[in-house]
């Protein structure tokens, strides 16, 4: 495989895995546009070759209960830094809830308030209000 | 699932496979497809990847078949849907152009130029970095990958990767312009 090819194949990795929340791909394509970077600064930023971004983006997207299990497997198999990979995505999954949102209209937002459980909040202000009462 | 040394965890069982597979498989692939563009048969790779690591049970290794076998079957298909969809992009587009041409601008009312001006200005600013900026340009004007690639010193894969980028914000915005004129 000619290094032109290689790059050609990357790229399709990069713009395929890109569009499914499935793969990692999506992320880090999500990443690479909010920042304004090339794949290149995210690969020195992991810690690991454009080779190996390329099958970064290919591993599955972590499941929310079982985080950090998953994201170690796919560092381990990478070589990507465990934090650095783990911050990325948490950001740009925050960064699609917040799109979605947006897309929805901000009704969510106040509909997610006046869901909140009132009991622990009250809980909350009572003890804010003895960590007051207390001196020092 | 596969003739690996050691069973692939199903959270890498991509990028094993994309390792190791990648250099036979797109080389069955285009050797297959003689004169088909580079970037469609790695598309078409790609693609039937993570179909399989999607879902592995659909490789049946009773079959007898080999995972190489498997997954240039795979990508043989993934390629047809792909030049079936940019045959029908290109017919699409060929149709838009000749109704644009056929289109006398006086018979459009001021509320739909304003509305298509607004657009086109949002549309513009999708574009977030010069080289972005460079690209639409070129595309506007119609310029292939290859010749914007030329133009701007850029290798044609990251020229795909910046267009890919902009269809995708323009759709967006085209999303949010549609939901705003139905509201």
């Amino acid at each position: 495989m000619t290094p032109e090819d290689l790059k050609s194949l990357q790229s399709s990795v990069f713009r395929i895995s890109g569009h499914d929340p499935m793969w990692l791909g999506c992320w880090i394509n999500g990443y690479l546009e909010s920042e304004g970077l090339k794949p290149q600064g995210v690969a020195a930023e992991l810690g690991i070759t454009i080779d190996s971004l390329a099958l970064f983006c290919l591993c599955r997207t972590p499941r929310p209960d079982s985080f950090q299990e998953d994201l170690k497997v796919v560092c381990e198999r990478t070589g990507a830094k465990l934090d650095v990979a783990a911050r990325i995505i948490r950001q740009e999954q925050a960064m699609s809830r917040w799109r979605d949102v947006g897309r929805t209209g901000g009704a969510g937002w106040m509909l997610a308030a006046s869901d909140a459980d009132e009991s622990s909040e009250s809980e909350n202000d009572e003890e804010g209000a003895k960590g007051e009462d207390q001196p020092g | 699932m596969s003739e690996t040394n050691s069973p692939s965890d199903w959270r890498t069982l991509a990028a094993d496979l994309f390792e190791k597979y990648r250099n036979e498989v797109t080389e069955r692939l285009a050797h297959r497809n003689v004169g088909i563009d580079r970037d469609d048969l790695h598309d078409a790779f790609v693609t039937a990847l993570l179909q399989i690591a999607a879902n592995p049970e659909k490789f049946d290794p009773e079959q007898q078949t080999e995972m190489v076998a498997f997954l240039a079957g795979a990508s043989q298909l993934a390629l047809l849907q792909i030049l079936r969809t940019n045959r029908r992009r290109k017919a699409r587009d060929e149709k838009k152009a000749l109704l644009v041409v056929r289109d006398a601008p006086a018979a459009r009312s001021s509320i739909e130029v304003a509305a298509d001006t607004e657009l086109a200005e949002n549309a513009r600013n999708v574009a977030q970095s010069d080289e972005e900026r460079n690209v639409l340009r070129l595309w506007e004007l119609g310029h292939s990958d290859d010749e914007i690639a030329t133009a701007l010193k850029l290798a044609r894969p990251d020229v795909k990767l910046l267009r890919d980028r902009l269809t995708q914000r323009l759709r967006r915005l085209g999303d949010e312009h549609r939901d705003e004129s139905m509201s």
